[in-house]
């Protein structure tokens, strides 16, 4: 399979998903709109962030702190 | 005496201080303006005037006797309606399934504002959610489409929608919006008036909606720069409450920084813009350059969109889950916004913490890339407002550019937009100036420094004008 092949495989296979858990609330012109909207996120949002090599050492920019109330 | 309506806050301020005007008698004009002129933008959601008439009783009952709070002591102004208000108040956040849900207690900001003496006049309308699931159209909240006051066909933007049209046509001093990814600039810009967008940690975001907690702001929208800087004091501090929130102290320093001022460009900023907001743009670029150094700089090619995305797509699927899981997304009012939010499910947690990883390679690099410069320079909207029918273009659906939007909020920049010119069908444009983390004083300053040198901030929708 090329990358296109693959590509377009995951988004089946997320809609198909989707399809399942949500299906039976969604009429066929919706299901229409969530194979264009799953497929943009895919296509034109997840794949190029995919596309930037990362360092090991590249840590997610998270704000966190331990949680230590005070007694 | 200047009628009150339009004056900037220092302005206002003056009157109430010197006893010129009282704080019933400003409220009083500014209650009636939000019933007769509201709802001819689709700007208000709830009119408080009961509250508002009791707290500017109290105002003036302190100034009478000496004590007078600040700046913005005894001065109405509205609040999006995704802040939490006490009393029997509605927060629907702008979505019909919340039509009648109200909270036990103010959200951190009210309370902020309260503490300064503002007083609050109306709820204002936003996009249902905050924009979070997908609308392609400006026909996506419970209160209908928000209008530009410049022009009844055309749209007001969103998500801050009420919040800006309402400055606009002087129905309120100044309003409070948020932003997760243009939702103060953006309807800055299509409404001319001023937005900002503090730093990602300055104003405590307790007892508001959450789209998205790592990009989530809350921000002024003003009729001037000076007026945003004024009204971000009052709501900036630390909260225990909203563990984003920094310790840094802000205090709005108004006074020019006596040097001049250095500003950049980045290189390909204006790819994807509209012609008629590129010639403002560049027109505005060549007035500063008379006054400060311009400079063009470069960043490394990136996929800014897509990372920022990522992370709104994935955090506001989490968000807004129980929404989407119990169906009652089915409620909303734009008939996209019923399916989209479901393909928002599909962000794998892997590609979530990818894009958060990259967050920190853009933060140190864009530290870098803005070291010694005061602000960075870009339109506010890559387009000028559209009409109320149409799809808008939009980078957070993958169609449209807004690389300095992308940028910022990934990375939680301030940012203010001010009016930059007009189009030719006599719709405003907007100029943004970005800034280093916590150096709301230098945008502030260079977009003060463009304030004095234009006069675009100064015009008013003749609409908005009849019987003044």
């Amino acid at each position: 399979m090329d990358q296109e092949q693959e590509v377009q495989a995951e988004c089946e296979a997320l809609l198909a998903l989707l399809t399942r858990r949500y299906g039976d609330r969604l009429t066929p012109e919706m299901l229409d709109g969530l194979r264009g909207s799953v497929e943009a996120v895919v296509k034109r949002t997840i794949m190029p962030v995919r596309s930037v090599p990362l360092a090991n050492g590249d840590a997610p920019l998270l704000g966190f702190a331990p949680c230590r109330k005070e007694g | 005496m200047a009628h009150p309506v339009f004056l900037p806050l220092r302005a206002l301020g003056e009157l109430l201080h010197s006893r010129q005007v009282s704080p019933v008698e400003l409220t009083t004009t500014f209650l009636d303006r939000l019933e007769a002129l509201g709802p001819r933008y689709n700007a208000v959601v709830t009119l408080t005037r009961d509250l508002a008439l009791a707290q500017a009783r109290e105002a003036e009952a302190d100034i009478l006797a000496g004590r007078y709070a600040g700046p913005l002591h005894g001065i109405p102004y509205g609040a999006k309606d995704l802040l939490a208000t006490a009393g029997g108040i509605p927060t629907t956040w702008g979505a019909a399934p919340f039509r009648d849900r109200c909270f036990d207690a103010d959200a951190a900001v009210i309370r902020r504002l309260r503490a300064a003496g503002a007083i609050l006049a109306a709820k204002l309308a936003m996009v249902e959610l905050a924009g979070g699931m997908g609308y392609r159209q400006p026909d996506a909240s419970l209160t209908g489409p928000g209008i530009t006051p410049w022009d009844p066909t055309r749209w007001s933007g969103g998500s801050s929608s009420g919040s800006a049209s309402a400055v606009c046509a002087g129905l309120v001093p100044f309003a409070i919006g948020s932003e997760t990814w243009g939702s103060i600039l953006g309807p800055a810009n299509h409404c001319g008036v001023a937005g900002l967008r503090p730093t990602f940690g300055r104003v405590s975001r307790q007892g508001a909606m959450v789209l998205s907690w790592s990009l989530d702001k809350i921000g002024p929208l003003c009729l001037t720069a000076d007026d945003c800087g004024l009204v971000l004091e009052a709501i900036a501090g630390p909260d225990a409450a909203d563990p984003s929130t920094t310790d840094r102290p802000f205090r709005y320093q108004p006074e020019p920084p006596g040097r001049r001022l250095r500003l950049g460009v980045i290189t390909g900023v204006l790819e994807g813009t509209e012609a008629e907001t590129r010639r403002n743009f560049e027109t505005a670029v060549r007035t500063l350059a008379e006054a400060a150094t311009v400079e063009e700089i470069a960043i490394p090619p990136l996929p800014y969109e897509e990372i920022t995305r990522t992370i709104l797509f994935g955090e506001m699927g989490s968000a807004f889950e129980d929404l989407i899981e119990s169906g009652q997304i089915a409620g909303l009012t734009a008939p996209e916004d019923r399916y989209t939010p479901y393909s928002r499910m599909a962000v794998l947690a892997k590609d979530y913490i990818r894009a958060l990883r990259l967050r920190g390679v853009v933060a140190a690099q864009m530290e870098e890339a803005m070291r010694g410069f005061d602000a960075l320079l870009g339109p506010s909207r890559p387009f000028p407002s559209t009409k109320l029918g149409e799809e808008f273009p939009s980078a957070i659906r993958g169609v449209g550019k807004d690389l300095m939007g992308a940028i910022g909020n990934l990375v939680g920049l301030p940012a203010i937009s001010v009016p930059d010119g007009f189009t030719e069908q006599g719709v405003p444009t907007g100029m943004q100036f970005m800034g280093r983390p916590y150096e709301e004083n230098a945008v502030i300053a260079a977009a003060s420094l463009y304030q004095t040198l234009t006069d675009w901030h100064l015009r008013r929708p003749p609409d908005a004008l009849a019987g003044l």
